[in-house]
C-alpha cells in the first residue's frame, strides 16, 4: 500500500531503559494493517541497551539518542519536532509501554475520516490496561460544554474531546505549525494535558473507539501519584496549567478543584513528612514563577 | 399514534396528553414538543438503543434536537449528558452518550418509570419539569442520548423552554430540595445556572 501525502504517517516512540517494552512496541508498530511510513525512537539516555536494540533489530527505525534524560515531554518535544521538520502529515505519538494492534492506525485514520465537519486536529485510541478495563491514566476528557458537537461527533461514533494523553495520540502537522510544540521543561505530568487542551481549545479532536490500544503500566493508576517524590510535577505542571491559556476560565475551576484535591490526598498520605511538604512547596513555588504559555 | 415492536406510543408533551397516553398498554411513551418533525427512522433508531450492548437498558432515550438547517439547536434544550468519561468512551462506539436529563422534544420514556415517579410536576417547575422529572428517574437508572435519532424543531426564540439565566437558576434552586439531583450534581446545577447554562 502506498501512502498518500495527505495519510503519511510518523510513529514517534519516547523511551527510557524499557529494553522489552521498546521491542514488542515497535514489533506491534511494524505490523500495522496501515502501514507507518516511519518510526522514529526518542532514547531519553537509556543504560539499559536500548540503542542497540533499535540498531539491531528495528534497522528501518530512525533512532534519536539524547545526551541526557530530558523526560517524557521533552521526548515528544525532540521526536515532534523532527517529524515536524520532515513533512509528515500524522504525528502518532506514544510511550514504549504502549502496545498497539494491527488495525490501530488504520481505524484512527478512519475515525478523522469521517469526522463531523471540519477535519479534526487530532484523534486518539481508546486504551485499556492489561485486563481491558480503560486505563485510568489515559481517559480523555470529553467535550462535556459542548452538547451539539458532542451529540454529532457520536452519532458518527466518535467522542468529541477536550484534552487526552500521549498515548496513542495522532496529531495532523497543522497543530504544530499553529500551536507550537509541547512544553519540554514539564519533564513529565500534565505535558500532554497543557499541549492537546491548548490544540483543542477551539479545534476539534476525537477519541476513536475502534482504534484500540494496551497501556502496559505494571498497576491501572492514575497519572499523579500522592506517594511519591515525582508529585513536585504534578504541583508545578499543574500550577503552570492553570495559568497558562490551554484551558478557558471555567475549565481552570474544575481543574483547580481536581488540583486542590490531590494536593489535599498528597498532604494526608505524607502526614508528618517534612522532606515530603517540601516537595510540594518546591513544586508551588516553581509552579508560579515565570510566564506561563 | 405510532406503533412498534416494543409497543411504542406518541405523545405531545403536556400532563392531560401523558395521563391520556398512560392509560394505554403502550410500555414506551415517545414524547414530542409541539411541531417536532421527526426526521426518517428517529423512533427506530430509539428503539434499537433500549438495549445496549454491555450497558443497563435504558429507561429514557433522547435524540438530537436541530433546526431546520440540520444544525444542532442551542446546548440548553438538548439533552444533558451524564459527566461519566468512562461510560462515555464505552458507549460512543454504538453511537451513544449517557445522560443526567432531559426535556421531552423528542425523547422515549419507559411507561414503568411513570409508574416509579409519577407525572412530571408541572405546576411547581412550569416548563422545566420535564428536566426535573427526567433528572430524578437518571439519578437512579440509566439514560442514553441517541444523536443518530434526530428530530427538527422550531426555532429555539419560539420555544417555551428556552428561559433566560435567570429562570434557569431559579428553576435549579427549585428543584435542589426534591432530591433531583446529588450533591455533586447539585453544586454543577448551580454553577451551570449561573454561568447561563440549563439547569441540567
Amino acid at each position: 500500500m502506498t501512502a498518500t501525502a495527505a495519510s503519511r504517517v510518523c510513529a514517534i516512540v519516547v523511551t527510557y531503559n524499557r529494553r522489552d517494552m521498546l521491542r514488542r512496541c515497535l514489533a506491534a508498530l511494524a505490523a500495522q494493517e496501515h502501514p507507518v511510513d516511519m518510526t522514529v525512537v526518542v532514547d531519553n539516555a537509556s543504560t539499559d541497551g536500548t540503542a542497540d536494540l533499535v540498531r539491531d533489530q528495528f534497522p528501518d527505525v530512525e533512532l534519536l539518542s539524547l545526551e541526557h534524560n530530558v523526560g517524557g515531554a521533552g521526548g515528544f518535544e525532540q521526536g515532534l519536532s523532527w517529524a515536524h521538520r520532515r513533512g509528515y502529515e500524522w504525528l502518532w505519538l506514544m510511550d514504549d509501554d504502549t502496545l498497539t494492534l494491527p488495525s490501530t492506525l488504520g481505524a484512527l485514520l478512519d475515525g478523522a475520516r469521517r469526522a463531523p465537519g471540519r477535519e479534526p486536529l487530532l484523534v486518539c485510541s481508546d486504551v485499556r490496561w492489561k485486563d481491558e478495563r480503560l486505563h485510568p491514566m489515559n481517559v480523555p476528557l470529553p467535550r462535556w460544554r459542548d452538547r451539539g458537537h458532542l451529540a454529532q461527533a457520536a452519532a458518527s461514533g466518535l467522542l468529541a474531546v477536550r484534552y487526552a494523553t500521549f498515548v496513542s495520540v495522532a496529531l495532523r502537522r497543522e497543530a504544530i505549525d499553529r500551536f507550537g510544540l509541547p512544553l519540554a521543561h514539564y519533564f513529565i505530568w500534565g505535558d500532554d494535558v497543557e499541549f492537546t487542551a491548548r490544540v483543542l481549545r477551539h479545534e476539534r479532536g476525537y477519541l476513536v473507539p475502534q482504534s484500540r490500544v494496551y497501556h502496559w503500566t505494571p498497576e491501572p493508576h492514575h497519572g499523579a501519584g500522592v506517594d511519591t517524590d515525582r508529585f513536585y510535577y504534578h504541583a508545578r505542571n499543574s500550577l503552570q496549567l492553570l495559568r497558562g491559556s490551554s484551558l478557558s476560565p471555567v475549565e481552570r475551576v474544575d481543574y483547580g478543584r481536581y488540583y486542590l484535591r490531590s494536593i489535599g490526598r498528597y498532604l494526608v498520605v505524607n502526614r508528618g513528612d517534612r522532606r515530603r511538604l517540601r516537595i510540594l512547596l518546591r513544586g508551588l513555588r516553581d509552579g508560579l514563577r515565570g510566564r506561563p504559555r | 399514534m405510532t406503533s412498534a415492536a416494543p409497543r411504542v406510543v406518541s405523545v405531545h408533551d403536556g400532563s392531560e396528553a401523558l395521563a391520556q397516553a398512560l392509560a394505554s398498554e403502550a410500555e414506551w411513551l415517545w414524547v414530542l414538543a409541539e411541531g417536532a418533525r421527526p426526521r426518517h427512522n428517529a423512533l427506530e433508531r430509539l428503539v434499537a438503543a433500549i438495549e445496549p450492548e454491555d450497558a443497563a437498558p435504558a429507561t429514557v432515550l433522547a435524540g438530537l434536537l436541530v433546526d431546520e438547517h440540520g444544525e444542532a439547536l442551542d446546548d440548553r434544550i438538548q439533552a444533558a449528558p451524564r459527566i461519566d468519561s468512562d461510560a462515555a468512551v464505552r458507549l460512543v462506539g454504538q453511537q451513544l452518550l449517557p445522560i443526567r436529563s432531559a426535556g421531552f422534544a423528542h425523547c422515549l420514556v419507559a411507561r414503568a418509570a411513570f409508574s416509579r415517579h409519577g407525572l412530571p410536576d408541572v405546576r411547581r417547575f412550569g416548563p422545566f419539569a420535564a428536566q426535573e422529572w427526567t433528572a430524578r428517574v437518571l439519578r437512579s437508572e440509566p439514560g442514553y442520548l441517541v444523536p443518530a435519532s434526530v428530530v427538527v424543531l422550531p426555532t429555539l426564540a419560539e420555544r417555551a423552554d428556552r428561559g433566560t439565566p435567570l429562570l434557569h437558576l431559579v428553576a435549579a434552586m427549585r428543584m435542589l430540595p426534591t432530591g433531583t439531583w446529588s450533591r455533586g450534581d447539585a453544586a454543577c446545577t448551580i454553577w451551570r445556572a449561573l454561568a447561563g447554562r440549563h439547569p441540567s
